[in-house]
């Protein structure tokens, strides 16, 4: 054992007997919901500013606009997130040891009313989660993605937080204007106008490095209208019956909607582009007419068929925040639903190809009178293709055919749709040194070469797939190499200057005999290509092949004694 | 309650402490270890695919440790703009306690993530270069790399002790070097 493995080891131990025992219960609870929420992968998105929402026991009709509205705070970029104009498309949410809740996350209230809100802290850490006391639990209030007012939590309790613990504040005031460049709540505004808005719930707190920091919350709702009336709680219990849809190994020829369902053109459903053969996305506009009430319900089933047969499903869970449905309005719908086995229920891979989906929405509304009335909407059925994502897409990434052992180099170009990447070439040799530990010498000379590929940036980490490289020297090739996909070869970084890399190391064959050998001294080209894929924010698979080359490098060897190397 | 969340249940109650120790040594931050391992488990228990045994099960966490980890963009997202709410004081220092211990952790701390997780891998994990590459997904040219440029930043630590045979195991393949040996 070295002094490294020791230390390592009583560190380890040090912490491991520091660490108070961890929140089982708290843990598997989390886990269970997280795993019931993707099996039932249900996400309704982007509410429409234009309804009301029911929450509690509360329901808003909608209000006109008010002829004048008083200026809103404008958008600036320089501002710190959270602060009054900054500008928010999204803040990533937290779920780890420290959370924080929202409830209701649709608000109703008259203007200038003090909002029926409450915030919740949960801390599954050990020990005590002590809060700044300068933090304040604040729901920021935006108007297309500008916060522009805000309503906070006026005497919070900000005592430590025990483990499994929780705190909650509901102490809030009504929703007012900000005031331009203010960081956290500081003065008394006006009340903010009717309308529609979009809320963030988060802990502000004024830090001196950075103008301010905000540990987020959920997204929500506000809507602020002058006329609010009561409705019951929904009817408790309420299970949708089975959908009248054709079953797994069942022909979907000649499937018709049971009397009454709703086939209005307006409700349109596509199957997400990014969709593969392991997950799909289903995006949705749907609306009713007729009827209006609190959709408490809200439920879409479909069947997915190959070659006319049910394979398999999809599903969406059937309970989501109680929202108002405005009689005409069109709502956006998205879901993300992994592909399940028909039999089992485990996920799965469906084999590329046409598909077809039939689909049909089930929506429970509790009108203003309290009675429930279902509206069944068919969808026209969906033709869509799943491509092999796990392959790249050859029309993004082109494969490149590069040259082989002994051709010339001159003439040769890379295909169409490729994208530059600058390459690092180093001789290298690996081994031990006095100590027996694991070395790398870049030092000019070896029978490997060590690559790095600047890539630019890209979002998220990039897996290197498929790649290939070629040495040439006096214009000739004289060495080969190709790597398998997803890292036979390389891996993958982000550099802090921004450009992503690839690095690997490749072993030395010559083209002449075949074999492994060191490579000869004198001067080089390589020329190669690397694709990538990586994940791109928005959900979406991106696949890239980038060229790199010709670059010059030169190989010394150490027993020259006139040019021995860099690293001699 | 499932054979699967039992078996999780199982290995978090008696094994948690030493997962945490584990993140640490990747991390050196004890909240972020708490974090990681937590979220580790959490993704365990919500898996769909089942584990019915505890070895397989810490593997498991283990592995989802390393990749949470690893997956730096992501994790520095969550966390940027948090730090300043939590004051829990620098618990990091309570866990480390000695003047070569605090060497190791800013030795450590100047590494690239994937460096830092094949030293540790290496010498904590006690996996072979082969293994460590089949871990991480990537050539064991690059791995050889990383723990180059890691034992250079660690110098005299990694000297081997007296009675060691650790460096025995290593599988590396001393390859054409003309002159040194």
């Amino acid at each position: 054992m070295n002094e490294l493995e020791r230390i390592l080891g009583e560190v380890a131990d040090g912490v491991s007997r520091r660490t108070d025992a961890l929140p089982v219960d708290a843990l598997r609870s989390r886990g269970v919901r997280r795993r019931r929420a993707r099996q039932a992968s249900f996400s309704a998105v982007g509410v429409a500013a234009a309804f009301g929402l029911v929450l509690g026991a509360a329901q808003v009709l909608p209000g006109e606009e008010p002829p004048t509205a008083p200026a809103l705070p404008s958008g600036d970029r320089s501002l710190p997130l959270g602060a009054c104009g900054s500008i928010i498309t999204s803040i990533p949410t937290v779920d780890a040891s420290m959370s924080l809740d929202m409830a209701p996350l649709h608000l109703a209230a008259a203007p200038g009313d003090d909002l029926d809100l409450s915030m919740t802290v949960h801390h599954f850490g050990p020990g005590t989660l002590e809060l700044d006391p300068a933090t304040v639990p604040v729901l920021l209030v935006l108007r297309e993605d500008v916060v522009v007012g805000w309503a906070w939590a006026t005497d919070p309790d900000l005592s430590g937080v025990p483990t499994d613990g929780e705190r909650t504040f509901d102490d809030f005031g009504p929703a007012v204007l900000c005031e331009q460049g203010e960081l956290v709540p500081s003065l008394d505004g006006a009340p903010l106008p009717e309308g529609s808005y979009r809320t963030f719930g988060v802990l502000s707190t004024p830090d001196p490095e950075a103008g301010l920091v905000v540990f987020p919350g959920p997204e929500g709702n506000l809507r602020l209208s002058e006329r609010v009336t009561t409705l019951p709680d929904p009817p408790s219990g309420y299970t949708l019956e089975d959908v009248p849809l054709p079953a797994c190994g069942e022909p979907v020829a000649g499937h018709e909607f049971p009397a009454g369902t709703v086939l209005d053109p307006a409700n349109e459903l596509r199957v997400g582009e990014d969709s593969d053969t392991t997950f799909v996305r289903l995006e949705a506009r749907w609306r009713v007419t007729g009827v209006e009430g609190r959709a408490f319900v809200n439920d879409v089933a479909g069947v997915v068929a190959r070659d006319g047969v049910v394979v398999t499903y999809v599903r969406s869970s059937a309970q989501v925040d109680p929202r108002w449905v405005l009689e005409g309005d069109q709502y956006p719908w998205e879901t993300t639903w992994y592909w399940l086995d028909c039999e089992t229920f485990a996920e799965t891979t469906l084999p590329a190809g046409e598909y077809e989906l039939l689909a049909m929405r089930m929506v429970e509304l509790q009108q203003p009178d309290g009675t429930v009335r279902t509206v069944t909407i068919g969808y026209e059925p969906v033709t869509f293709t799943l491509e092999d994502t796990s392959l790249p897409d050859a029309n993004l990434a082109p494969t490149v055919e590069l040259l082989a052992c002994g051709e010339p180099g001159a003439g040769f170009t890379f295909p169409e749709g490729v994208d530059p990447a600058t390459v690092r070439v180093a001789p290298t040799h690996s081994g031990t040194d006095e100590d027996g530990n694991v070395v790398q010498y870049l030092d000019g000379y070896g029978d490997q070469l060590d690559l790095e590929i600047d890539l630019p940036a890209v979002d998220e980490n990039l897996t290197p797939g498929e790649g290939g490289a070629v040495v040439l020297r006096d214009g000739v090739v004289v060495a080969t190499f190709s790597w398998d996909p997803y890292g036979g070869f390389a891996t993958s970084r982000h550099t802090s200057r921004g450009p992503s890399q690839v690095l690997g190391v490749l072993d030395w064959v010559d083209c002449a005999t075949g074999e492994h050998t060191q490579v000869p001294k004198g001067e080089y080209e390589l020329l190669g290509w690397q694709r990538v894929e990586w994940w791109h924010s928005g959900g979406r698979k991106v696949t890239r092949t980038h060229a790199f080359g010709p670059t010059a490098f030169t190989v010394y060897d150490f027993e020259d004694p006139d040019n021995p190397g860099p690293g001699a | 309650m499932s054979q699967h969340d039992a078996v999780v249940d199982r290995l978090a109650r008696e094994r948690g402490r030493a997962l945490v120790g584990y993140a640490y040594l990747l991390t050196w931050d004890s909240a972020a270890a708490e974090d990681l391992v937590q979220e580790a488990l959490v993704r365990t228990y919500a898996r769909s695919r089942r584990l019915e045994d505890l070895w397989a099960a810490e593997a498991y966490v283990r592995r989802t440790v390393l990749n949470l980890f690893l997956d730096t963009r992501r994790r520095g997202a969550r966390w940027s703009g948090v730090r300043h709410l939590v004051a829990r004081g620098d618990v990091a220092d309570d866990a480390v306690t000695t003047p070569e211990q605090l060497d190791v952790r800013r030795a450590l701390a100047e590494l690239p993530r994937r460096e830092r997780a094949c030293v540790v891998l290496r010498f904590y994990d006690d996996l072979t270069v082969r293994q460590i590459a089949e871990r991480l997904g990537v050539s064991e040219g690059a791995v050889k790399r990383y723990l180059s440029t890691g034992v250079k930043r660690l110098g005299h630590l990694v000297h081997p002790a007296d009675d060691a045979p650790g460096a025995e195991e290593t599988d590396v393949r001393i390859v054409h070097r003309k002159g040194l040996s």
